[in-house]
């Protein structure tokens, strides 16, 4: 159990690389950080600098207040989880469980007992004494975990745990990793590309873009008032949609780029006549002819989801595509028009060059 | 493809059996030659079945000496063959596992120089190098002696090339695990990757063994000294014994019994062999 700092860390691959820049992330003792983002936005490479597996170009890392920059992985008291399982293919399940235990010199008996006690978590019990490739995908990575919390380490990493395996599976280890945080109490880091697994393990989100990190906060806080358009789009499926468009002199009408305009009651937060992009989620749009925020949809095609559907669309002369999303079983015919009103306490506002949140 | 043609299927079972006929008629001949006597080779017709000298002969090929090839008798000369072919085969898969392991898990100045030097001794096996290689060998006092017989076959490209192909085909996590689980350079070369070599260290053997066993011209040159004759250099020495006779039927004997340790050698390790080509441990 321990806490881990990460100082303005950085890291350059030769021939000027740039993976990473600039990183600062403080992780408090037993909380589960998920590093996100799409894939090359450098969360790989902060997890395996915190490994030990990357060397560190600049800044620092500590764990538990030391600094471990130079520390070899094997002394950084950490377990790491691969996203392809990384078993020891020769060896048993208790084989790769006992692995590292045997390395650090523990007794006999006392690697027998973590070993008793990990598989007893993991409902690995009846499978201690095959080998890996007699396991299936879901099986393999709960051995994985095991190998991870046998060694009791003070931070576990986690690389895509989840990837290689199928949607149904993927939920259920999802729910036994989040039960197994719970009671191990120790601090995760994560590493995902997606954002469902993000915003239902994570205590605290660290969104990355382009080696950067784009905002931190707890899923809800990116949900509700993402930093930027690109954490905004980001996070939510279907995911944001965002029109860029001018306000008027007053700034209570967004002329679109593509066609039409969107009339509100109160002046948005943002400079009159400033080029803007205005972001609703499509849970946030409900069908109404009356109020401020409304718009008139042109049904394309729907997904019947069955708990929701969702309509896609689009916006004034055609050119500004949209998605709805509305409960329950709905019918909708291509062509149709569906007027849409938006309260104003769901919109968010990011200017149209930065990116950045303006309300 | 399911396919019922009985006319096909014995046409191509006749192939086959004609096949292993061929391939086995030397060998029967040669079994058969070794049980008869002296004289009987050099009549028409040649013998096809048993004789009953089997014992006389095989005795006196294993214990008595054998004047024509130096008065050394075959077991000597098969202890000879099995040391040396023992020597290079567990030489080479050494030296080339550990040139290997060096080359593709190691970052050091001149790597890839060292793997091209390396690559390059394919142009040179012993027969080009015969000459310089004796110099060495004798300014090193090591003729008449196994050392002299081995080391100067243990190097090999071959060897070394396979295993860096297997090695680069082992995933990176499990180099990154093996790291985080504290095993050092040595440790993860003992525990995880020479296990998961078995089975191609198992077919090199093979390879390798047949290949130290069957060594003439170099064991010719160095050896001059009859306790350290091998035994594909005592079939030569027999058949050349100059002016009696070639004895034929102490020729063949000598030729099966060389027979013996590569084919018990591919018995034993032939499941491994097997196992390596169609099953993927990764």
């Amino acid at each position: 159990m321990a806490t881990l700092e990460i100082k303005s860390l950085g890291k350059t691959y030769p021939g000027n690389v740039v993976a990473a820049e600039g990183i600062d992330i403080a992780i408090e003792d037993g909380e589960l950080v998920v590093l996100v983002g799409p894939s090359g936005c450098g969360k790989s490479t902060i997890l395996r600098m915190i490994a030990g597996l990357e060397t560190i170009t600049t800044g620092d890392l500590f764990i538990a207040g030391k600094r471990v920059n130079d520390h070899e992985p094997g002394e950084r008291d950490i377990a790491m989880v691969f996203q392809n399982y990384a078993l020891y293919p020769h060896m048993t399940v208790r084989g790769n469980m006992a692995y590292g235990l045997r390395n650090e010199g523990q007794p006999k008996a006392e690697i027998e007992r973590r070993i008793a006690e990990a598989a007893r978590t993991l409902r690995l019990e009846d499978y201690l004494d095959r080998k890996p490739r007699q396991l299936s995908g879901g099986q393999r990575q709960r051995v994985a975990m095991g190998r991870a919390i046998v060694r009791e380490p003070r931070i576990f990493l986690f690389d895509e745990p989840l990837s290689n395996l199928d949607a149904k599976l993927r939920t259920q280890l999802r729910a036994e990793l989040k039960a197994l945080h719970r009671r191990l109490g120790a601090t995760f880091v994560y590493v995902t590309h997606d954002q469902v697994e993000a915003m239902s393990l994570a205590d605290r989100i660290v969104l990355m873009n382009a080696g950067q990190v784009e905002q931190i906060g707890t899923p809800l806080d990116l949900y509700l008032r993402p930093a930027s358009r690109f954490v905004a789009d980001f996070i939510g499926s279907p995911n944001m949609n965002v029109f860029e468009g001018v306000l008027d002199g007053e700034a209570r009408a967004l002329t679109l780029s593509g066609g039409g305009s969107i009339r509100f009651a109160d002046p948005l937060p943002a400079a009159p006549g400033a080029r803007v992009a205005l972001g609703i989620r499509p849970e946030h749009l409900h069908p109404g002819d009356e109020g401020p925020g409304r718009m008139e949809l042109t049904v394309t095609f729907i997904e019947q989801l069955g708990a929701d559907t969702v309509v896609h669309g689009t916006l004034g002369n055609g050119r500004e595509p949209l998605a709805v999303r509305l409960d329950g079983v709905q019918m909708r015919e291509a062509g149709a028009s569906l007027p849409l009103i938006c309260s104003p306490e769901h919109i968010h506002l990011f200017d149209a060059d930065t990116g950045r949140r303006l309300n | 493809m399911v396919e019922n043609r009985p006319l096909l299927k014995l046409f191509t079972h006749a192939v086959l059996i004609l096949g292993v006929l061929f391939l086995c008629f030397p060998v029967w001949m040669s079994l058969v030659a070794s049980t008869h006597g002296p004289g009987a080779l050099s009549k028409s017709p040649i013998p096809l079945w048993f004789g009953d000298q089997a014992w006389e002969n095989y005795s006196q090929l294993i214990f008595g000496g054998m004047s024509e090839a130096g008065g050394v008798p075959v077991g000597m000369m098969m202890l000879n063959s099995l040391i040396m072919a023992l020597g290079i085969t567990i030489g080479k898969i050494a030296v080339s596992i550990l040139a290997a392991y060096a080359i593709v898990y190691f970052r050091f100045p001149f790597r890839m120089g060292f793997f091209w030097m390396i690559f390059v001794t394919l142009m040179l096996p012993v027969e080009v190098r015969i000459l310089p290689t004796f110099d060495v060998v004798t300014k090193l006092g090591l003729l008449n002696s196994y050392g002299g017989l081995i080391v100067p076959l243990i190097a090999s490209a071959t060897a070394t090339f396979l295993f860096r192909q297997f090695f680069l085909t082992v995933p990176d996590e499990l180099v990154e695990a093996a790291r985080i689980d504290r095993a050092g350079p040595m440790r993860f070369f003992w525990d995880i990757l020479l296990p998961l070599s078995r089975t191609n260290i198992a077919a090199l053997f093979i390879i390798l063994f047949i290949y130290g066993w069957n060594q003439y011209l170099w064991p010719l040159l160095v050896t001059t000294d009859e306790s350290l004759y091998t035994v594909v250099m005592g079939i030569q020495r027999m058949v050349n014994s100059g002016e009696q006779l070639p004895v034929w039927h102490y020729i063949m004997g000598t030729a099966m019994l060389a027979l013996i340790p590569p084919v018990i050698v591919v018995v034993a390790m032939q499941n491994l062999f097997v196992k390596g080509l169609v099953e993927s441990e990764k």
